[in-house]
Order: structure tokens, then C-alpha cells, then sequence
């Protein structure tokens, strides 16, 4: 009943709002209350706080939005007598639409995301037992053993966790493949990746032919699994160790749970992040989805399967005939069809594990390719609209996901569109500049304004619109081609660990160089005939401008287009874990900051460390103090890189060299031990980015990369030689680690210029610097330590 | 009569003065430029003009081609002109003039037409009919590069040079036979019109014809053969007003007065004119107006050959039969009073008769009537298609809206234009459509090498438009850089320069229909106030003389033709503060209440300090009288023909020496405040005290009981307006407004109360309000009428409007869904704080519904 009362005032609320918003009043009285509105959501935003000021502040823009876009339903058609304004002008605003369908449907979504609370734990007898599946395809043998490692240390009674590789690069079919070099080289994997599991207590699963890709790999897992519950991880998301202590514990509250899904976190930066540097700075592209979207879905009971770091029942999958995999897109498509069967899924907002993103722009592409044409399959094959047992919302949940994909024809239409005007003088939005500023100029602050409001922490001004034309110019193309012939699109494996050596043009850059010339030129024309041609109007102005934030756009993305040399060779993860490095027989306390595959970086936290120590490249072992509940794990192997002085303390690079395959363990007990450092990483760059200064930041890009691009363009002409940034790690012979206590600090200066410092050439500090510098730490910390004492005296 | 005993003479006179390079020019030259059209008082002087002063005699020829309105027949002079008239009439034959519309009677620009619907009956049709055209023009205008061209239904029936700087010049262009039918006809002027030595698009405006009303028209006989079907075939006036004069031959009494109101409304509407004169008195002379004559069988009795008409037992109309040198004479009579307004309602049914040209020019003439969800090409409205060499085209064109259009900023009419231009305009080249003479689009014509455009669309909001009539007009600035040799001989000076296609389309869409209250738009675009149904809107006149009588019967007729309908007018004479009923009070400023001036918005005192000096004048019968004057200072400055006051002069209450030989002559005539109502039956027998005591006495026994049926809507109106009024009342007191002291008029429309709304016409004193009024319904004076207030100079014609601050929305029309949301859009969108208010309050509700909504669906946060 009160439900009833509840939608009763809120259906009458609309409707009253629509009723007074269907008024076509003056461009007067639309431009007070537009400003009126702004003023009000800017008091509100800045003063209150709270539920009711969230959505009191979204039905303000919801409302200036909706006049918006009534007017210009009704008011701003070209007439249908000039028909190819007329056709433009429908495209125009059909992409319009689109946005504002867009927009709602994710208000909607988003109204009120999910914070759950951590699952009830249980004792260990009462835990379900878990199959956890790593599909591999390509991925190598490096990125592998740490994945399975980290999955076997996962914080769970090992008797109840089976880890499973499902690898569909040594299949039968492959291993017998027509070209003996392929068949050879697959026979070689499957050999090495049975070791590799063998020496980690995983188990090596392949199948006889490469049947539906993905989704046939875990089916064919399941066949031979028999865990209560499925992990799924992809090849390169290692998992922290809580990863099922922080999800398995849903399913014993739900019995008709059939997954939990935890966000895809990543450690390197993909190539937006990556070019613009970005990374440390500003959240991840796929933030907003897992930290506002899936959450917002999970209100509805919509939050969906995305292929890796998810648990789901056995007992479902069966029921479903396991994982689908007519889209390729198999992880939403299992999702829809299991919530179509009334199963229910969870979300929940933890980085639990620690992927890679593809690193070329050629592999963002393909993978969004991918991820779009499969998206638009389900749409096709299986519309969310017409599928029974789906409850409303979870329709529109569904098509919102999947209507989003379209989002790279609107992106190009509004790219393209000034430039009708600019050079061929079409009118395809009638309105004077009167109505441009009171309908369009405030329905595209106030929209900013909403998403900046929804979204402020996890996306930065216009960085939506530039991922969308970064996509939209090769995803348009596969769009095409998938409503073309919605079965024909195939499963790729993205390519992820791709190196980067140095500086250059990416290999898809020409279309984005074409359409900034296009744009540029725009601009120019705009502006010479706004001031040099008579007749032109404010009209041009405006349509100039919109141009020239469009060139902004390409601006920036031209500086995605430039490919920056990647600094470090596998990406780190800044961690906060102790251990014990032992170095020439010293043992010392140390502070682990930071860490990645190859290497970490220590601080010295106590004691006085002889100084003849730090000689790199030392070789050493670095003993992790295990997180709590954790195995103490085997030393790990290290070699001292360099150290510098950071204030009173010393911080310490140290590498693993090669790492054997029980070293493993140990690097992911250390990299992987603790989610929260993921965690932190990510809060670190949730600050709130307001508009002014995202508008500056994109401006700034949009002003300035397009430099660095013709820069890298014109020196991708010469020829020259490649420039190998990291020399070749000198492994010294076992015997160096041999402990030789006691050295005096002058001996090992001494001895200093024996040892190959050559080794480093790229060092910056040379040999003598580097004596000066061990003795100015020295000197600096004895006085430190003076001075504390006599104020902890005092 | 008298004049045309004189006109050879003078005609010789003239054409000696003028000289042979004048020879057309009648008038002119001659040391006064007064062509005074006589008013009645100047005929009765005819025997001491007869010396003729040479100052005179111009303005007696310029007199002369159409007779006076009004000048009673002097039966004294009747004898002696006999025999010359013959000889004058073939020399200079009376018109049947054109009437005035709200285009006026000047061509403008480069290029310019006028178009005006001229009724004829068969007889006249039937043989050699002739077009008269008497103009004036600017100095600037060249005659080697300017003609002004004359068509009859289409057919082009001669041109000329323009060439009449100095003085009114006449032609005439024979029409050949077959051109004229019985019905509406149209006559149009276009004129061609090229500056003398300067070519820029500013010099254009310096070019312009008069068209002279008085001498131009067509030569054609009288109407003998009119009867009660074509009633339109009156004659107007040399103003272009039609005269329509009720014959008084007893005490009027209200019933009657209402009945005589109602039936001059009726006849202004049959006739079709924008423009009517109604006066009470005895029986016209001449041949222009129609005399009324108005009552059940024993009122008109007395009238002078209504016992011709034979018994009367029912409803009747009928025209008395004609005679020489009067204007035909309808009676609208019956044996009852019921059977008279049968009558009235019988003859209120305008046929429509005439060549498709003239019908197009009659639909045309005062606006095309738009109801909103139109789509109109130019060539309905009178546009025609050219090719234009000049350097700044208009195409003009007048739409009339309802009036209870509501003009705000909810919606736009869309014009789109088609046409095309020539390569080599200068930069500033463009199209600026104003509205009302107030500028609503500019659209450059920006393409160096010219273009062909089909459709350039241009928004024209609503807010710029007004109820009644619009004047539309699309100026093409074409300067190109020749127009800096300005070579006027050049060949290029006749090189197209604009295609204007008449397939250029206005597109109106539905707009909201309810009257704005206070405004005086709205009554002069519909009489919106007194044509609500239910009660009778009351029409006030505290003190009913003749002056004030003539006044408010015309003003009727006027109102009748905005709302295109009689208005049942029940005249009283008591003013009421709040009316229940709409009620327009016609009344000099003394015999106001002071409350009733108060609640219009007026602080009493001031309006009767701003018009003490001039509330004890008389108007001086004679030339400067109220039927206004006809200077060549007047033509060039385009003063509308009605628009003069009458010289005034103190008061004399008792008749004396000096005043006798005026009051002698113009007993029946001239507006005397001082003299009888009913001059022929009781000449000075009634004061005015004695004739509201009667009025009043007639008025009480009339009274009717009002249907006391409210609809739920007006309760709720009225409480919330009730409600903002004091809202709004504590913001911003009232304001009274001020007259300006020239004004010799003011019109004012009160805030409504109880949906009822008040409206005030008044002047300093009776015959000021007479001439006054006989100004404001000029339909250029009355097309700019607006606000809550106007302040009339009838010298010049000059209206000052004031806004009110507070406008009310009055609902019209039957309630619907589009209707209520385009009003209530129009509501918004004036006050657009209320919108805002609104709007920021939905979204609070919507917020708030939505948190308790969505707390309470799907899975719940912890």
C-alpha cells in the first residue's frame, strides 16, 4: 500500500514535471530557469549533502534537460523541404537523443548504487568448494605462474580450492596444426605449462579442439571440475589473497546466487592513460563501470558477469548449459541468460584483483572491438526487451549496457556536424543564438553538471568523450559489420604485455591525423569567414567553437596516438608490506613500497646498514613478513639495482633477476597478499575533478599533444637506431651472496671499481658519486640520530 | 449648391496662378496651403463668400469635387444653382471615394501598392466610367524614373509620372467597360518610385505619394438603384469614412438609443468599412454616408418619407427611395421593438458580391484573418511576385489576429521566404522583417554571387504580434556599389537586383487564445471585453449628449467591426465602480466619476488639472471643426484625415449676439454641446440635467437580472488572482499614470474585476471627445492601439500607449486541452518567475518522491 502511495506521487510528480515542462515558454523564461536550476544544483551541491539532495539535484537537471530536448523536438527540425538539411538535422538530433536516452537510463541506473556490506564469515568446514578456472590462449608462461601462483595462496582451505589452467594455446588441434612450426610451438607450451602446474599444485586442462573459444574452454573446464563454485580469471588477473574470503560467503546468503563479481583492476596504464600520464592521476577508463555502474546494477539485481574475478554456482551454469557462447561476448551473455532464468547476481565493489590492460592503441582497440560487437550481438540475437523472465529494470539494465555501444556514431555525427555548416552552409539545427544559449549552452552546462555530480570522482571532465572518438573511429566500422551479419564476429584474444621500447606513431594513427586536418581546417574556414565574409553570423561563431572543441578532442587524441615508450618493463603496485633483506649477510628491516614482476622497491626502515652494502649489484634475498593468516613464503631472490637517498632514509631498487617457478609464490604472497593495496592505489586517484579544472586539463591536451605527435611523427621518418633502455641484468655467480661481514666502508669503496659498474651505464650517478653519496647518508644519519636523541631527551 | 456655383471660375484661377507647368495642379499655390474641406458651417457661410477672398478660393475648389458631408440644404441656395451644375459636371464630376484603411493612403519606398475594395452597385457599373487619383508627392521623387500606375480588378487602366511636389495634382484614367461589375471591385495604386539624385537605401525613405482621399475615387453616378443588399455600396467620405448619420426626430429614449447603436453597428459591419462616422442628427445631404433611421413604425413616424413605406407589421428593412443630392436612407423599423431588432439581426448578414479581386481586396483590406494553424503563401495576402532594380524592397502584407490572441513568447510564426539576388551586393545587403514598424528578423543576404533561395526560413515570435491587424513588412536592403555613382540614367539602374516569389510561405501556427486584461489590444482586435458570453456589456454614458452620444455610437460601430459582430450594448447611465458586467463608459473627464477614474488606474485630480483649461472650451463651428482639415502640410506629413481638433473657444452658456449667426445655422449641423439633442423637434428645449434625469428614468425600468451562473474555473481564478493581488500588492503598490498634457484623449481599460473589466474613454470636454474618438477610429490611429492605457492627441494623430504591470489572462474560448496549455505557456512565459518557481518546485517534488521511491525499491543499501 505504501509502496503504491510511493509510486503514485512519484508517477505524478513526472507527470506534473512533463505537463509544466511541455510548455513551450519563452526563451526568456527558459533561460531563468535554467539558470535558476543551475544556481539551485550549484547551492545544493555545494551545501547539502545526502540522499534526498542527490536526487533533488538530478530532477533539476533531469528537468532543464528534458525541456532541452522537447525543444528541440519541436522547435529546431530544418524543414522537410530542404532535404539534406533536413536529413542531417535527423541524424543530428537522433544522436542527440541517444545521449539523453543514454543519460536517463543510466540515472536511472545509477540512482542509488549498492554498498554492500563484507559476507558473514564462515567456518572452513561449511565453505563450498571452489574450481578456479585461468582460460589462457597466448598469454606466456611468466604472466601465467603468477597468476596460478596467487590463485593457489588464495586465503581458502586448500583442500576445498582446485586451480585450474584451461589452456587453449596446446590443444590438440593446435598441437597438430598443418604449419609444423605452430604445431611445434604448441607442443612446447603445453609441455611447459604442464610443468609450470605441476610445480605449483595447479591442474593443466586442454581439450581437443578450439571450440567456441572462451566460453567452450571453461565449459570444457566444467566438464572436469566439480567445486560448488566457479572463479573465473582471466590469464592476467592475478588475484590478492582475500579474493574468496571477500566473495564466497554471498552464496551461502543467497541460495538462487549465481555470481559475484568484483571490479577488473589493472596495474599498467592503457594507452589513453599511458600517453597523457595519466595513470597516476586520474581514475581508469573502466572505473566509472565498476565503481558506480555495477554497483547502481546491483541495486536492480542487474550487475552482470564480465568474463574474469567473478565466483559463480556450479548448480546455475548447469542449469544454463554453462557458459553460453553463441555472442563473443560469452560473459554477459551467461549473465543475461541466468537472470533471465530468475538467478540472481552480486557485486561487489573491491578490487580483488590485479589485471593488465592491452597496451598498444591497437590492442585498446581490438579489445573494445570486441567487447562491442559481442555486445551488440546479444542486442541482436537475444534482445533484452523480448527476453522472458527478466524483470523490467533488469531489461533496461541490460539495454543500457548494450545501447551504450552505440555510443561511437553519435561521437563521430557531433564531430562531423559543425563542419555541414562551416563549409557547405547547412542549417541543420534551426535556432537564433538567443535560443543556442538558453536551450543548447545551459542543457550542456547542467549535463556536465549531472555528470560531473554522478561521476566526478571516477571521471574527469570530457575524458567520455575522448575515449568515445578514440573508439568510435574503428568501433564504427565493426558496428557496421556486426548488424551487418550479427553471427560473423569472432573471438580475439587481446593482446596484453606488449613492449613498447620507444617513442612512436601508433599504427592506427592516420585516420585520427586525417580528422584533425579536417577539423583544423574547420576551424580556419569558421574563422576567416566569420570575420572576413560578409553576412556570417554569431551562427558561425557558435558552430566555430563547437568545432573547435571538437579539434580539442582530436587534439588529444592525437596524443593518444603517440605512443610513449613504456618506463617500466611489467607494471608495479605500490604495497606497504614488510620483510627482511638479507644482503652480504646483513639482515635488515625493510619497508616494501612498491612492487612489480621484476623488481621492488625497499626503504630502509632501522639499524645502520653497512654502507658498502648497497654496492649494487649486490645479490641478496628478500624475506617477506607474510600478510596475517599467510604461509611464511621462501626468500625471494634479489639484486640491488641502486639506491638513493630520500631524506633520512634509504630507498632501495632492488630486482628478482630471473625468477624461478617456486619463486612465484613468494612474489605473489608479496604482490598479492593484500587487496587493500590495490585499494589504495585506486582511492588515491578518486579525487573529485570539478569542471573548471578538467575543462583546463582537456583544453591543455587538446592544445599541446597534438605537438608531441607531429614530433613523433617526424622522427619516425629518420632511421635510427634502437635504443635499448634496460641493460641486461648481470646475474652474478651464486658465490657473490656468500655473507662478508664485517667490511669496512672504506675497503668496499675501495673495492668498488672492481666490480663491473659497467654493468649500468645508463646509471646516472657514477662510482664516485655514489662513495660520496653512501658517506653523506652516513654522516647525515649519525647527526640525525644525535639530534633525536637529544630532543627525546629534552 | 453653392460651391460648385463657384468652380469655373476659381478652376480658371488656379490653372492662371499655377501656370502651364502646373496645369493639372488644382491646388497649391496661392498664398495659404489650406485645401480644407469645408465642414458644414462653411456652406452656411456661402453668401459672404461669394466675394471670394483669392486666399479662399483654392480651398473652395478643393472642396469641390465631392460635396460636403453634411451641409444641411440650405434651401436659399438651392435656386441659383441650377443651371451651372450641369456645366460643372462635365468639367468635374463627383467621386465615389475610396475608403480609408489601415495602410492609409500613402505609397512609400521604391515600390509601393495600395489596393482598396470599392462596392458598386449595377447602375453604376454601366457606362463610361473614369478613375480619379489626386496625388502629392515628395520633392525627391524623380518623374523621368517614377510612375504611378492605377489597375481596376486587375487590369492596369493607366499610369503617370510622378510628378507633384508642390501640389495636388488629379488625373483620370478612363476604365474601359466591362472592368467595373456590380459588388466589390478593387482598385490599386502601385507606384515606381526612384530618388533624384541620391541611391542610397536610406534616401528611400525619403520618396512617397499622397494619395489625396478627398479628390480621388471613382467618376462614377450615384447609387440610385442601392437597396438593403448593398448596403456597402455607401459612400465614405472624403476622409474615407463612411458617415453614418441616425436621424433623431424625436427625445431619444435608451431602449431606442440601444436599438439605434445596435442597427449603426449592423450597417458598419454590412458596409465593410474599416472606418465609421456615426452621428445623430437629421438627414445627410450630399451623396456620401447613409442615413439611418431607426424604430418601431410609431417612433419613425415623423421621419420624412417613411410614409412611403406603406404599413409596417413586421420586421422590416427597406431603403427609402433616393433623391437628388441625399445619401440613400435605410430603415430599420418593425411594428414592436422585437420586430426592430429582427431587423437589426436581418441586416447584419453581410453578402459578398464583386469580381474575385475585389473580393480578395475586401478579405485583404483590414488584414487577413488568421485563427492561428495557418499556412499562407504571400500571394493570399496580396503579395505578387517581381523583380525588383531598386535598392530596398518592401513587400507588405496585414494580418489580423483574433483578439483574444495572446502575444508572448510561447511560439513563433515561421515566414519563409523564396526569392532570389543578383551577384554584386554590397555586404550589407539583407532582409529585415518588421512587425508593426518593430524590427523582429534581419537575414543577410551573404552570398557574393548571388543565390536562389526557396526557403529561408525566419522565425517571427509571437510576442512581436498584436491582436487585430499586423503590418508585415519584408524589406529587401539591396545597396550595390554602384548606388555610390548613384548614375540614375545609367542602363544598370534598371538591372534586377531581388526576386521576390509570392510563393513565399507564413506559417501560423495554433496560438492561445484569451484576452490579456488590461489590454487595450484586445479591444481594439476584438472587442474582446463586451462580446463575452452571458450578461450585456453595458455601454456608459453619464451625460448623453449629442457629442458624447456621437462618440460612443461610433466608437460601438467600431468595437462592432473588430468583433466582426453586433454587440449588445445596454446603455446606461449610471456609472458603476465595479461593474458586474464589462462596461465602456464614453464621457468628458467632468462627468466622470472620480472613482471610476481611480480604479482605472488615474488619479482624478491630475486628469482634471491637465484638462481644466480646455474642459469649458466649445469647438468654433467652421473650417478647423472636427470633421478634420485638409492641408498640403497635413498630406506631407501623413496626418490622418480625421485627426485635427477644433479650434476652442470659451463657453458661452446663454446664446448671444456674437454667437447667433453660428448657432443659427448650425442648429442641425455642427456638434453644439449647448444646443438640443433633437435639434429639428426641440431645439434648445433640453438641458443636459434634464436629458440623464430622463435617461435614467428609462434605464432603471431595463435593468435585468443577471444569470448568476459562475463556473468553478472563475471561482478558482478569481481567488488565486484575489490572492496574488495581495501578494503582489505588498511587493509594488499601484502606480497611478499620468496624462500627458497634449493628450486630448484617453482611452483606459481597468484591471478586471470578477472577469469584468472596465473601459474609460474621455476627453476634456464633449466636443474634444467627439473629435477625438472620430480620430482614434482612423484605422492607422486605431491599429496602434495597445496597453492598458492611450493617450490620444487628435491634432496630429500621435497615440501614447502605457503598460500595465500586472496582466490578467480572461479566458475566451471553450475550454481545451491545446488551448489551455498554449495560454497557460503564454501565462509562463510572461511571468516567467512563476515559471521558475514552478519548475524548481516540481523538481523538489520529483527529488523527493524519487529518494522515497527508490529507498524503497530493488535491494537495499545497508
Amino acid at each position: 500500500m505504501r509502496q503504491a502511495l510511493r509510486w503514485l506521487a512519484w508517477v505524478g510528480a513526472t507527470v506534473a514535471s512533463l505537463a509544466l515542462l511541455s510548455q513551450p515558454v519563452g526563451t526568456q523564461a527558459q533561460l531563468a530557469m535554467s539558470l535558476a536550476a543551475m544556481a539551485v544544483m550549484i547551492v545544493l551541491w555545494a551545501v547539502l549533502d545526502g540522499p534526498r539532495t542527490r536526487f533533488v539535484f538530478m530532477a533539476l537537471g533531469s528537468l532543464v534537460v528534458l525541456r532541452y530536448i522537447l525543444w528541440r523536438l519541436t522547435n529546431t527540425l530544418p524543414l522537410p523541404g530542404d532535404p539534406v538539411s533536413f536529413g542531417f538535422g535527423l541524424i543530428l538530433l537522433v544522436a542527440e537523443l541517444y545521449c539523453v536516452f543514454i543519460l536517463f537510463v543510466s540515472l536511472i541506473i545509477n540512482a542509488d548504487p549498492l554498498r554492500r556490506d563484507p559476507p558473514p564469515a564462515a567456518p572452513a568446514a561449511d565453505l563450498p568448494t571452489v574450481d578456479v578456472f585461468v582460460p589462457s590462449y597466448n598469454e606466456d608462461t611468466s604472466i601465467l605462474a603468477m597468476t596460478l601462483a596467487a590463485a593457489r595462496q588464495l586465503n581458502y582451505p586448500p583442500d576445498k580450492l582446485t586451480v585450474w589452467l584451461l589452456d587453449d594455446g596446446g590443444t590438440d588441434q593446435k598441437c597438430s596444426d598443418a604449419d609444423p612450426a605452430k604445431a611445434a610451438a604448441a607442443r612446447a607450451r603445453r609441455g611447459e605449462l604442464q610443468a609450470l602446474c605441476d610445480e605449483l599444485g595447479a591442474r593443466y586442462l586442454t581439450r581437443a579442439r578450439n571450440e567456441h573459444a572462451k566460453a567452450g574452454n571453461l565449459n570444457n573446464g566444467l566438464a572436469q571440475a566439480r567445486g560448488d563454485l566457479v572463479a573465473v580469471l582471466d590469464a592476467d588477473h592475478v588475484p590478492f589473497r582475500s579474493f574468496l574470503t571477500e566473495t564466497v560467503g554471498y552464496f551461502a546468503q543467497d541460495p538462487r546466487l549465481f555470481l559475484v563479481q568484483t571490479p577488473h583492476a589493472f596495474l599498467n596504464p592503457d594507452p589513453v592513460e599511458r600517453n597523457l600520464r595519466t595513470f597516476e592521476r586520474m581514475p581508469s577508463e573502466n572505473e566509472m563501470f565498476y565503481a558506480v555502474t555495477q554497483r547502481g546494477l546491483d541495486k536492480w539485481n542487474g550487475s552482470f558477469f564480465c568474463g574474469s574475478a567473478a565466483l559463480l554456482r556450479r548448480t546455475a551454469l548447469d542449469e544454463a548449459g554453462g557458459f553460453s557462447g553463441i555472442t563473443i561476448t560469452e560473459d554477459c551473455e551467461t549473465a543475461f541468460e541466468l537472470h533471465s532464468r530468475n538467478w540472481t547476481s552480486a557485486y561487489v565493489d573491491k578490487p580483488l584483483i590485479a589485471g593488465l590492460q592491452p597496451d598498444t592503441l591497437a590492442d585498446f582497440i581490438g579489445q573494445r572491438s570486441r567487447w562491442c560487437q559481442g555486445m551488440f550481438q546479444i542486442l541482436l540475437l537475444k534482445n533484452p526487451v523480448f527476453q522472458k523472465g527478466l524483470k523490467p529494470i533488469q531489461k533496461i539494465a541490460y539495454l543500457s549496457s548494450m545501447t551504450f555501444w552505440f555510443f561511437p556514431i553519435p561521437r563521430l555525427i557531433f564531430m562531423f556536424a559543425p563542419l555541414l555548416h562551416i563549409f557547405f552552409d547547412l542549417k541543420i539545427f534551426v535556432a537564433s543564438v538567443d535560443e543556442s544559449i538558453a536551450y543548447t549552452l545551459t542543457y550542456i552546462v547542467i549535463n556536465l553538471m549531472i555528470q560531473n555530480y554522478v561521476y566526478g570522482k571516477f571521471r574527469w571532465p570530457f575524458v567520455s568523450e575522448l575515449y568515445e572518438y578514440i573508439q568510435g573511429v574503428y568501433l564504427a566500422k565493426a558496428i557496421v559489420s556486426v548488424i551487418a551479419s550479427p553471427r560473423k564476429p569472432t573471438f580475439n584474444v587481446t593482446n596484453k604485455g606488449a613492449t613498447l621500447d620507444h617513442d612512436h606513431i601508433s599504427s592506427l594513427a592516420l585516420p585520427f591525423f586525417l580528422i584533425y586536418l579536417l577539423l583544423m581546417l574547420g576551424c580556419a574556414v569558421a574563422a576567416w569567414r566569420y570575420l572576413y565574409e560578409p553576412g556570417v553570423t554569431n551562427l558561425m561563431l557558435v558552430v566555430g567553437l563547437w568545432n573547435f572543441f571538437n579539434l580539442l578532442t582530436a587534439g588529444a587524441s592525437l596524443g593518444v596516438c603517440a605512443e610513449r615508450r613504456q618506463l617500466e618493463r611489467t607494471p608495479s603496485l605500490a604495497i606497504d608490506r614488510r620483510g627482511v633483506l638479507s644482503l652480504s649477510g646483513h639482515s635488515v628491516d625493510v619497508a616494501i613500497e612498491r612492487v612489480s614482476a621484476d623488481a621492488c622497491t625497499l626503504r630502509l626502515l632501522s639499524g645502520a646498514l653497512d654502507p658498502g652494502l648497497t654496492r649494487p649489484p649486490l645479490r641478496g634475498a628478500l624475506s617477506v613478513e607474510p600478510t596475517a593468516g599467510a604461509r611464511r613464503a621462501a626468500p625471494l631472490p634479489v639484486h640491488l639495482e641502486h639506491a638513493t637517498r630520500d631524506g633520512p632514509e634509504l630507498v632501495m631498487r632492488v630486482n628478482f633477476g630471473t625468477l624461478a617457478v617456486r619463486d612465484y609464490p613468494a612474489l605473489a604472497g608479496l604482490m598479492y597478499g593484500d587487496a587493500e593495496a590495490m585499494r589504495r592505489f585506486q582511492l588515491r586517484r578518486r579525487r573529485h575533478k570539478d569542471i573548471p579544472t578538467g575543462t583546463l586539463q582537456f583544453a591543455w591536451w587538446g592544445l599541446v599533444e597534438p605537438i608531441r605527435a607531429l614530433r613523433y611523427l617526424l622522427a619516425s621518418r629518420r632511421p635510427r637506431p634502437v635504443e635499448i633502455e634496460e641493460a641486461p641484468v648481470y646475474d652474478a655467480p651464486s658465490a657473490a651472496v656468500a655473507p662478508t661481514p664485517s667490511v669496512p666502508a672504506a675497503a668496499t669503496a675501495g673495492a668498488a671499481p672492481t666490480l663491473p659498474t659497467a654493468a649500468k651505464p645508463t646509471d646516472v650517478e657514477s662510482g664516485d658519486d655514489w662513495v660520496r653519496l653512501m658517506m653523506d647518508y652516513e654522516n647525515e644519519r649519525t647527526l640525525a640520530e644525535l639530534r633525536g636523541r637529544r630532543t627525546s631527551a629534552a | 449648391m453653392a460651391t460648385r456655383l463657384r468652380l469655373p471660375v476659381l478652376g480658371l484661377l488656379v490653372c492662371l496662378a499655377s501656370g502651364p507647368a502646373l496645369g493639372q495642379s488644382f491646388l497649391g499655390t496661392g498664398p495659404a496651403e489650406r485645401l480644407t474641406v469645408p465642414p458644414s458651417g462653411n456652406a452656411l457661410r456661402a453668401p459672404s463668400e461669394d466675394g471670394a477672398s483669392p486666399a479662399r478660393r483654392p480651398d473652395a475648389a478643393a472642396a469641390e469635387p465631392k460635396s460636403t458631408p453634411r451641409p444641411p440644404e440650405p434651401p436659399r441656395a438651392a435656386a441659383p444653382q441650377t443651371v451651372p451644375r450641369a456645366v460643372i459636371q462635365s468639367t468635374i464630376a463627383p467621386a465615389r471615394r475610396l475608403p480609408s484603411g489601415p495602410r492609409g493612403f500613402r505609397l512609400t519606398g521604391e515600390e509601393d501598392s495600395l489596393r482598396y475594395p470599392v462596392y458598386l452597385t449595377d447602375a453604376q457599373t454601366r457606362g463610361p466610367v473614369r478613375l480619379r487619383l489626386s496625388y502629392l508627392s515628395a520633392i525627391s521623387v524623380a518623374p523621368e524614373s517614377s510612375e504611378l500606375a492605377a489597375f481596376v480588378n486587375g487590369a492596369k487602366v493607366g499610369w503617370t509620372r510622378i510628378q507633384a511636389p508642390g501640389a495636388v495634382k488629379v488625373v483620370e484614367f478612363a476604365i474601359p467597360d466591362g472592368v467595373l461589375k456590380a459588388g466589390f471591385n478593387a482598385v490599386t495604386f502601385t507606384a515606381s518610385q526612384r530618388h533624384r539624385v541620391d541611391c542610397s537605401v536610406g534616401a528611400t525613405y525619403e520618396l512617397w505619394t499622397q494619395i489625396d482621399p478627398s479628390r480621388s475615387g471613382l467618376v462614377v453616378g450615384t447609387a440610385t438603384d442601392m437597396d438593403v443588399r448593398s448596403l456597402a455600396a455607401a459612400e465614405p467620405d472624403e476622409s474615407g469614412a463612411l458617415p453614418i448619420q441616425v436621424i433623431l426626430n424625436e427625445r431619444p429614449n435608451l431602449a431606442r438609443l440601444e436599438r439605434m447603436i445596435e442597427a449603426a453597428q449592423a450597417l458598419a459591419l454590412v458596409g465593410r468599412v474599416a472606418r465609421p462616422t456615426v452621428t445623430f442628427g437629421p438627414p445627410l445631404q450630399g451623396r456620401n454616408g447613409i442615413n439611418l433611421v431607426v424604430g418601431t413604425a410609431s417612433e419613425i413616424a415623423g421621419v420624412e418619407g417613411v410614409s412611403e413605406l406603406g404599413p409596417i407589421t413586421g420586421p422590416r428593412l427597406a431603403m427609402l427611395p433616393t433623391r437628388p443630392n441625399t445619401p440613400p436612407t435605410l430603415v430599420v423599423t418593425g411594428a414592436r421593438d422585437e420586430d426592430v431588432r429582427q431587423a437589426i439581426t436581418n441586416l447584419a448578414v453581410p453578402a459578398d458580391t464583386g469580381t474575385p479581386n475585389g473580393l480578395k481586396a475586401v478579405q485583404l483590406f483590414r488584414g487577413y484573418m488568421v485563427q492561428g494553424g495557418e499556412n499562407l503563401t504571400l500571394d493570399r495576402l496580396g503579395a505578387t511576385s517581381r523583380e525588383f532594380s531598386g535598392r530596398l524592397l518592401h513587400v507588405g502584407f496585414a494580418l489580423r489576429f483574433p483578439g483574444d490572441f495572446v502575444p508572448a513568447d510561447y511560439g513563433k510564426v515561421m515566414l519563409h521566404l523564396a526569392g532570389a539576388y543578383v551577384a554584386g551586393l554590397s555586404s550589407d545587403a539583407r532582409i529585415v522583417i518588421d512587425i508593426n514598424g518593430r524590427n523582429a528578423a534581419s537575414v543577410p543576404l551573404p552570398d557574393a554571387r548571388g543565390e536562389v533561395f526557396d526557403d529561408s526560413a525566419i522565425p517571427l515570435p509571437f510576442s512581436l504580434w498584436r491582436p487585430g491587424v499586423n503590418h508585415v513588412e519584408i524589406s529587401a536592403q539591396l545597396p550595390n556599389a554602384a548606388d555610390q555613382v548613384c548614375d540614375t540614367l545609367s542602363p544598370a539602374a534598371k538591372q534586377a537586383r531581388f526576386l521576390f516569389l509570392d510563393r513565399s510561405r507564413i506559417e501560423i501556427p495554433h496560438f492561445a487564445r484569451a484576452a490579456r486584461s488590461p489590454d487595450l489590444a484586445a479591444i481594439k482586435g476584438g472587442a474582446v471585453p463586451f462580446v463575452v458570453p452571458g450578461r450585456r456589456p453595458r455601454l456608459v454614458l453619464p451625460t448623453p449628449d449629442r457629442d458624447s452620444a456621437d462618440a460612443a455610437a461610433t466608437l460601438a460601430a467600431r468595437l462592432a467591426m473588430a468583433a466582426e459582430r453586433v454587440i449588445d450594448f445596454e446603455v446606461v447611465t449610471q456609472q458603476q465602480v465595479a461593474s458586474d458586467t464589462s462596461q465602456l463608459v464614453v464621457a468628458p473627464a467632468r462627468a466622470l466619476d472620480p472613482a471610476l477614474l481611480e480604479a482605472v488606474g488615474f488619479d482624478p485630480q491630475q486628469v482634471q488639472r491637465v484638462w481644466e483649461g480646455r474642459a469649458d472650451m466649445v469647438a468654433t463651428p467652421g473650417q478647423f471643426g472636427p470633421e478634420g482639415v485638409l492641408t498640403l502640410d497635413r498630406l506631407r506629413r501623413n496626418l490622418p484625415m480625421r485627426c485635427a481638433l477644433p479650434t476652442l473657444i470659451p463657453q458661452v452658456r446663454p446664446a448671444q449676439p456674437a454667437q447667433a449667426p453660428a448657432s443659427q445655422s448650425e442648429a442641425s449641423a455642427a456638434p453644439a454641446p449647448t444646443s438640443a439633442t433633437v435639434p429639428a423637434t426641440a431645439p434648445g428645449s433640453s438641458s443636459d440635467r434634464e436629458l440623464i434625469d430622463r435617461w435614467e428614468a428609462s434605464t432603471r425600468g431595463s435593468r435585468q437580472i443577471w444569470a448568476a451562473l459562475d463556473s468553478v474555473w472563475n471561482e478558482i481564478t478569481g481567488t488565486a488572482r484575489s490572492l496574488r493581488q495581495t501578494v503582489t500588492a505588498q511587493v509594488k503598490p499601484d502606480e497611478t499614470v499620468e496624462v500627458p498634457a497634449t493628450a486630448s484623449l484617453l482611452i483606459a481599460e481597468g484591471p478586471p474585476v470578477q472577469s469584468s473589466n472596465t473601459v474609460i474613454v474621455t476627453a476634456p470636454n464633449a466636443s474634444l471627445l467627439k473629435a477625438s474618438v472620430s480620430c482614434l477610429v482612423d484605422p492607422v490611429v486605431w491599429a496602434r492601439l495597445g496597453g492598458s492605457a492611450a493617450f490620444l492627441d487628435a491634432s496630429n494623430g500621435t497615440l501614447v500607449t502605457s503598460r500595465s504591470e500586472r496582466i490578467e489572462i480572461v479566458e475566451t474560448q471553450p475550454r481545451s486541452l491545446a488551448n489551455l496549455r498554449l495560454v497557460s505557456a503564454a501565462w509562463l512565459s510572461i511571468n516567467t518567475e512563476y515559471y521558475v518557481g514552478m519548475t524548481l518546485a516540481m523538481a523538489l517534488c520529483l527529488g523527493l518522491a524519487t529518494t522515497s521511491l527508490v529507498r524503497n525499491v530493488g535491494r537495499k543499501n545497508s
